[in-house]
């Protein structure tokens, strides 16, 4: 699992690619700890797997996010990772967007 | 939880480490064991992860990754279900009063939502032995056959 991040504008943008499970999570969060922008955008294109503990994750920088005036959006889910999020309720949570560019009209 | 029938099944048992890196290797079994079945993307992935989750859970919360501990992982498949058994060495959960993750307090919480997920994508799941055994049953669509 690795994350790329890139600021624009003031928002971090970070795109993951790899499984976000019991065994990655611990390092997605570690690699979160250093955002400090407030509004983040997570594209999840290439993410074909999560697990509890990867939703868990999700929710804890969610919450560190919020912790900061701020927000996350997620992007991109696939078919499967969009169905977790409806079966969890946790699209209620996060703002979830079809692409970055959406993302980022409701985040400017 | 209907039991599998005795005729036409194929079984596989074995014993997994509490460690969290056998996980994978634990996965990968599931996977010979049905390869000779049409099983969907989607299937796959409920099968997967409701399989990760409940070993997890035996793993992690039932022996505590002690390695002196085992769990148990039992598989049946019949024509067109596949029963799963997976026993830990714990002293069990309250799996009677476990929180819906779903409820708008809960929404936020870290953990709760592996057995309710596994609930959501398995055709029935049932625990016993005070919650260190769980049983988990899928009809299986059997695509292309």
């Amino acid at each position: 699992m690795d994350v790329l991040f890139k600021d624009r504008d003031g928002i971090m943008m970070a795109e993951i690619q790899g499984e976000i499970n019991i065994s990655t999570s611990p390092q997605l969060k570690k690699d979160f700890e250093k955002v400090t922008a407030p509004k983040v955008v997570i594209n999840l294109a290439k993410v074909g797997y999560v697990d509890s503990s990867g939703l868990a994750t999700l929710v804890e920088i969610l919450k560190r996010a919020r912790a900061r005036g701020g927000t996350v959006c997620l992007t991109h889910l696939t078919d499967k990772v969009r169905s977790l999020f409806e079966i969890t309720k946790l699209d209620k949570l996060f703002n979830i967007q079809a692409d970055d560019q959406a993302a980022l009209a409701q985040l400017k | 939880m209907s039991n599998p029938p005795e005729e036409k099944n194929r079984s596989v048992t074995f014993e997994v480490e509490s460690v969290l890196d056998a996980i994978p290797k634990a996965t990968s079994k599931l996977f010979d064991f049905l390869a000779d079945c049409a099983i969907s993307e989607e299937e796959h992935f409920n099968l997967r992860l409701s399989f990760e989750e409940s070993l997890i859970n035996a793993i992690r919360h039932g022996n505590r990754l002690d390695p002196a501990l085992k769990v148990k992982v039992q598989m049946t498949l019949t024509e067109a279900r596949l029963y799963v058994r997976i026993d830990d060495e714990g002293a069990g959960f309250d799996y009677q009063n476990l929180k819906d993750p779903t409820e708008e307090e809960n929404l936020q919480a870290y953990s709760g939502r592996g057995v309710y997920l596994m609930k959501h994508l398995m055709d029935e799941v049932r625990y016993s032995r005070s919650g260190s055994t769980v049983e988990m049953v899928k009809i299986l669509d059997q695509q292309g056959q």
